[in-house]
């Protein structure tokens, strides 16, 4: 175990160590500590609260081909010690050495893309990563790159412009010239744990699931964090004090994806992101529910296991989860047990996982072809949102056209996600037509009894609920009833 | 003036002397007009554009402010000792504190608090303030400060304001005196109508939420004051710090060039910047101050939330006779001003006119002007009424409005406008749009349904006509224009650049801006209110080409020629009769010896007898899911008229920029107040007051400069922008979704949730 965070800033290796009472502190933000830098105060803070991208900067790591992945990250949700084994790399960056502009600065200039400029830093660099990613990005992907960095100028009309603009400007620039060195660097930095301790304050960071476990042992009570993104807001938002904090983005096993015939396993502090790129390629329904989970730069960070650990009942991967039959796995310490969703959705933000144990994976089993799967969510705006209702519905149809088996699971209607088990048994053996939805919207209704609060009214959520169901039968079967559409497909309510 | 006062002022065109001769609005331009980028683009995307946020000096502490958490009480005791003792806490200013006993002051009002008033009347109240030698010591010293409060009963909603026994938020009780302009009869006008409609419309509570949080820094050397201040008015900051602290103007110099955003919550001098004064000076050294996210929603102004009973007649033949509007609205919790009468008096003719406007008293945040203040929530009203009406007459919205369209300005005992473009922007925008079209072929049934609408508007103020600028020619050729106005995003400094550029021949790459700093450059009002280009452009020119004139004299002195014989271009003197030379400015004796050429100019005052206004119509399309309530914008076209267009690239960011604001207006941000149980604001950050993000705005955009070359209005034939771009949006939405839906959504924004309730009573009651 090791007490110094090593990472790359402006090209060269930076060791970091932490003293009682000096700074940074652990619980220091990559914002904070960029912006206390002379040469970093270009990285603007809007809110740190991970809603506006002013802080977006791009981190770099081997892509295990010999080459970088670039990927852009709110720095005010990032505890320092997070950075661990990556290049950092900000919008003072991005000039070369001779000061010329990178492609994508020079596409913000032409297009004025550029107003008060507060956004500016951090637009830029959501379209340099996207840039280092995509050769052409079409106008979807330009605006879901730069969808968590909010303008109050200029309307975006120009941001996309330039974000269309900058063709080609990844491919051939100074990172693309210096990737060979900075891969090399990263690779140098030992990955075993880190262990820091100031000031009565204790930040382990293990590097395997056996050294987690015991940590968790040893402190019970210590936070245990995978994205952070959560944890983050506690610090920056309430300026609590976390005495201990176990970090999982570090064990190389809980970053690992698997795929079997059977299933997809995701290690816990798989990010959001990369769930999504997976499942885009065969769990569509996930896919789509995941399209507009938060913004970019969120999913970049936000991980599977957070998103379960938090449980939310908005949490958007939990009805989709439950709807495809998925599986946490938990790992203690003694040994390994595999729960599905529901059954460890205690409660309100409460989870059956032990205080010896981690979230360690989520199993999600392929669909046979006949059964259809998709995913909707409502909120106030398309984008940077977590829901105000979502849903995953489930349906097998028969060939006489009766269900045969639905699950109907329901985000922001209760306490937790849950399914809507006796409108479920009633649409059993029914035949699948817009009679029979009309009944189970109608039986919806008293199923439930959601909250009232700034996103959404109770009668509003109950309406939506009922809504989504009838859309979800619009969607899998045609005015006479027959099924017409067979593949699962996920769809932005 | 207060940019809320219903009636704008009475004006009276200009007591001064009129435009000199020889000034009138060029003809065809070389680089005013063009699509230059922006001058300091280099610095803003390269992050080496320093913030008032980014600014560090040797020693400098972080001050924070304990703000009321609760909507109305009174600070009883308070206990610092915890927070005294702290490491790294230098100093703490509450109530008690002898420095910090001043009163404070609303427009003219007279002093209605102080700058700490142990009776807290809203949630965000200034309670204490510490500075430390770090921003997150100086929170946690907030954390360890007690205070006893005296909870009091408080009003969150405007009707319950207005209530017999409700608590006041002052003494006198909440409802301010009814202000009421006629003209007319409109007793008479609605006898005439054929069709007399009445509607309520309201809006919400909308938060200005610039990207940079308030911040400033303060300085103290001897008795002088330095501030930088996230401003859009340097001046205006300098007069009112001055005051307070008691000192000549010139010892005390405010800084604001580069700040991030303000749209009005910025124009005036806020408590955190004398508190930071204030704690600056106690402790001999510089202290900062960055308001938080949270801090931004809570007590840095609004526009404010309106109730809106319309009623209008109409004739067969599309004659407005009449129009009553009586507005109740709440700035909050101190006289801000909610009016909104405007529209309703001077964008369509008419003869019998009434608006009855009432500011009542709420427990939250003090509105501040928002862009455009009292017209979107005008337009909201206005414009669907006259939907309404048009629909009523069977007449086409857009046909029903030309048929209205005013070419002078009602308000001010019918002055003609120098320029009403209101048609242009309508049938210019119309055909763009593809209205007749879409009216005819759009699909209005099933569960998505489009629909089209249309909305206009114009802004009610000319702005002031108070600006200096100063041009300096320098013996290289090279150019530097000094102007006191902040570029609050908008492209000010590039855009009088380019003035400078027309008029000198000097390169845009050769000419640098100096701007905002009241030490250093000349007076300019503050950037807001569309009047930024208006009131500055007309001056820079002046200045330049003051500096031309001189130049070519000296010009022609030395080559032996008349003035009338040379020409100005690319930095160079040519003559235009033989023998052909091209002299470089660099190359010119009598330049160089004179080191530099200085040209002063003063705007002059606004054309006699005649009233320069924009005028601006938009087109939407939009797409409703009537399942889930969601609304799309699915296209968009803008038509404006704001006399010359000085820069396509600003022009387009402006009108783009204000349509994203209306579509937050119209269709998803308002302030929530726990009205109910505790009175606090809930949806107080960026994830639950959402503003439009890129998901948001229309794939289609399309905006048109219609200039009616207006040659009256001033020296650069400007008329405003920033405002009109915003006042129409929600309008044309709403009226798009009537056109989709049959529904009439009166209140602001169109969420889904009350679009869902709508279309399921529509549902009940079947389609009207
Ligand atoms: C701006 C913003 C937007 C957001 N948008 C969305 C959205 O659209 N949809 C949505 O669902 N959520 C959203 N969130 C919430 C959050 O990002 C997600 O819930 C995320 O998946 C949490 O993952 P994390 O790894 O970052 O969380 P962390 O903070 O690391 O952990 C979250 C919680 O889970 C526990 N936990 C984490 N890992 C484990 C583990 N391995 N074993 C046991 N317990 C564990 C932690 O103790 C903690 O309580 C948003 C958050 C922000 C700040
Ligand atoms: S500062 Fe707003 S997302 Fe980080
Ligand atoms: S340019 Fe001002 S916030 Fe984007």
């Amino acid at each position: 175990m090791q007490s110094t965070v090593l990472f790359v800033l402006d090209g060269q290796l930076v060791r970091l160590g932490f003293s009682p009472g000096g700074y940074p502190h652990v619980t220091t933000t990559l914002l904070q500590y960029l912006r206390s830098l002379p040469g970093h105060r270009g990285v603007k803070e809007g809110c740190a609260e991970g809603d506006c991208g002013a802080c977006t900067v791009v981190l770099a790591e081997p892509d295990g081909d010999g080459g970088l992945r670039y990927r852009a990250v709110d720095s005010c949700l990032f505890f320092l010690p997070m950075i661990h084994g990556k290049q950092v790399i900000t919008v003072e960056n991005l000039r070369d050495p001779s000061g010329n502009l990178h492609g994508v600065q020079q596409a913000m200039v032409d297009e004025f893309g550029s107003q008060c400029g507060f956004c500016t830093p951090g637009v830029v660099m959501s379209l340099f990563a996207l840039h280092k990613t995509l050769s052409a990005p079409k106008r979807e992907q330009v605006v879901d790159a730069i969808a968590g960095n909010l303008c109050r100028c200029t309307g975006y009309r120009s941001i996309i412009d330039a974000g269309l603009g900058a063709v080609g400007s990844g491919a051939g620039d100074q990172f693309h010239a210096d990737a060979g060195r900075i891969h090399d660097l990263l690779l140098s930095i030992p990955r075993d744990g880190l262990m820091i301790e100031t000031g009565g304050r204790r930040y382990s960071r293990p590097s395997t699931i056996e050294e987690a476990l015991d940590a968790r042992r040893r402190e019970p009570d210590a936070v245990v964090l995978c994205g952070a993104t959560d944890t983050a807001l506690r610090v920056t938002k309430n300026h609590e004090e976390i005495p201990s904090i176990i970090d999982l983005s570090g064990i190389a096993a809980l970053r690992a994806q698997r795929r079997t015939d059977a299933a997809f396993f995701f290690g816990a502090a798989v990010t959001i992101q990369e769930v999504m790129d997976t499942a885009e390629k065969g769990i569509p329904s996930l896919a789509g529910m995941l399209a507009v989970f938060g913004s970019r730069q969120i999913r970049n960070i936000a991980t599977i296991g957070g998103n379960v650990g938090t449980a939310s009942p908005i949490g958007d991967t939990l009805p989709v989860l439950v709807a495809l039959g998925a599986e946490i796995e938990l790992t203690g310490s003694h040994g390994v047990r595999r729960l599905p969703v529901e059954e460890m959705l205690t409660g309100y933000r409460r989870t059956a996982c032990r205080s010896d144990e981690l979230i360690t994976g989520v199993s999600i089993p392929r669909i046979p072809s006949d059964i259809t799967v998709r995913a909707y969510k409502v909120s106030r705006r398309a984008d940077l949102d977590i829901s105000t209702v979502s849903a995953a519905f489930r349906v097998r149809v028969d060939g006489d056209g009766t269900v045969d088996g639905a699950i109907l699971a329901f985000g922001g209607m209760a306490e937790k996600v849950r399914r809507a088990r006796s409108t479920e048994e009633f649409l059993q053996g029914r035949p699948w037509t817009r009679e029979t939805v009309d009944k189970a919207m109608a039986g919806l209704s008293d199923e439930f009894r959601p909250l009232c609060d700034v996103r959404g009214s109770a009668s509003f959520r109950a309406a939506v609920a009922r809504n989504l169901l009838l859309k979800f039968w619009a969607e899998t079967a045609g005015a006479n009833g027959q099924r017409a559409v067979a593949s699962a497909e996920g769809v932005h309510g | 003036m207060t940019l809320y006062d219903t009636t704008m002022p009475d004006d009276k065109p200009a007591d001064g002397q009129p435009a000199p001769a020889g000034l009138k609005p060029w003809g065809e331009t070389k680089v005013v007009g063009t699509r230059a980028p922006r001058i300091d683009a280099y610095e803003r995307v390269s992050g080496a554009a320093i913030y008032t946020q980014d600014i560090s000096l040797p020693g400098m502490l972080h001050a924070a402010i304990l703000r009321c958490p609760h909507p109305h009480a009174n600070v009883r005791r308070m206990d610092l000792s915890k927070a005294k003792n702290m490491p790294g806490v230098r100093a703490i200013l509450t109530h008690e504190s002898p420095s910090a006993d001043l009163p404070w002051f609303f427009g003219d009002k007279g002093p209605m608090s102080k700058l700490f008033d142990p009776h807290c009347r809203y949630e965000g109240d200034e309670v204490a303030a510490v500075a430390a030698d770090s921003p997150h010591r100086a929170w946690d010293a907030l954390k360890a400060i007690t205070v006893e409060y005296e909870e009091l009963p408080f009003v969150s909603e405007i009707e319950e304001a207005m209530k017999e026994g409700a608590p006041p938020v002052h003494e006198g009780g909440n409802r301010g005196r009814v202000r009421t302009s006629e003209r007319g009869d409109i007793a008479k006008g609605f006898a005439e109508a054929d069709v007399v409609l009445e509607e309520t419309y309201r809006t919400s509570c909308e938060l200005h939420t610039p990207m940079e949080t308030h911040a400033s820094v303060a300085q103290w050397d001897g008795s002088r004051l330095t501030v930088w201040d996230s401003t859009q008015g340097v001046f205006d900051v300098q007069k009112t710090l001055a005051q307070y602290f008691g000192l000549p103007s010139s010892s005390v110099r405010v800084i604001g060039h580069y700040m991030g955003g303000g749209f009005g919550s910025k124009l005036e001098l806020g408590k955190y910047t004398v508190i930071t004064a204030l704690l600056a000076r106690d402790t001999a050294l510089p202290v900062k101050i960055c308001l938080s996210r949270e801090e931004t929603f809570l007590c840095v102004g609004n526009r404010p939330a309106n109730i809106m009973q319309l009623k209008a007649g109409v004739k067969n033949d599309g004659t407005i006779s009449a129009l009553h509007l009586v507005n109740v609205g709440s700035g909050g919790a101190y006289p801000a001003g909610s009016g909104v009468g405007y529209l309703v008096q001077d964008l369509y003719l008419c003869r019998n006119v009434k608006v009855e406007e009432t500011n009542v008293f709420i427990n939250a945040g003090t509105a501040r002007a928002m862009r455009a203040p009292g017209f979107p929530q005008c337009a909201w009203a206005l414009e669907q009424m006259m939907d309404a009406l048009a629909s009523k007459i069977g007449m086409d919205p857009v046909e029903f409005r030309l048929k209205n369209v005013p070419a002078y300005s009602q308000t001010r005992n019918n002055t003609p406008f120098t320029t009403t473009g209101l048609k242009e922007c309508l049938t210019e925008g119309a055909r763009v749009f593809g209205w007749k079209e879409a009216k005819a072929t759009i699909r209005r049934e099933g569960t998505i349904r489009r629909g089209v609408g249309v909305a206009a508007g114009m802004w009610g103020w000319e702005g002031s006509t108070v600006s200096t600028a100063i041009v300096k020619l320098f013996a290289d050729g090279s150019a530097n224009l000094n102007i006191g106005a902040s570029d609050i995003g908008t492209g000010t400094k590039t855009v009088m650049a380019m003035v400078v550029a027309e008029e000198l021949g000097v390169p845009l790459e050769r000419i640098q801006v100096e701007n905002a700093d009241t030490a250093t450059t000349s007076f300019a009002p503050s950037s807001g209110g569309s009047q930024t280009v208006v009131a500055n452009s007309p001056a820079v020119r002046k200045a330049a080409v003051e500096v031309r004139t001189r130049l070519l004299e000296l010009a022609a002195e030395e080559l032996k020629c008349t003035v009338a014989d040379l020409s100005l271009n690319d930095g160079a003197i040519q003559t235009l009769t033989a023998p052909a030379r091209t002299v470089p400015l660099h190359e010119l004796q009598s330049l160089a010896q004179r080191e530099m050429l200085v040209g002063v100019g003063h705007r002059d005052p606004h054309p006699q007898g005649k009233i320069p206004l924009p005028f601006a119509a938009q087109f939407a399309e939009v797409e409703v899911n009537t399942r889930t309530g969601e609304t799309r914008i699915v296209k968009f076209v803008a038509a404006h008229d704001s006399g010359r267009m000085m820069n396509r690239l600003t022009f387009e960011n402006q009108v783009f920029g204000g349509i994203a604001m209306g579509i937050g207006f119209g269709t998803s941000e308002r302030r929530i107040l726990d009205a109910g149980q505790t009175g606090k604001m809930v949806n107080a950050n960026w994830h639950d007051y959402k503003i439009p993000t890129a998901v948001d705005v229309p794939p289609e955009h399309t905006c048109i400069s219609v200039d009616p070359h207006d040659t009256e209005c001033n020296n650069t034939g400007t008329k405003g922008l920033g405002e009109p771009a915003t006042i129409p949006t929600a309008a044309a939405i709403a009226n798009a979704i009537f056109d989709a839906t049959g529904i009439r959504v009166t209140q602001a924004p169109v969420t889904p949730m009350q679009l869902l309730a709508l279309l399921a009573g529509q549902e009940k009651g079947g389609r009207q």
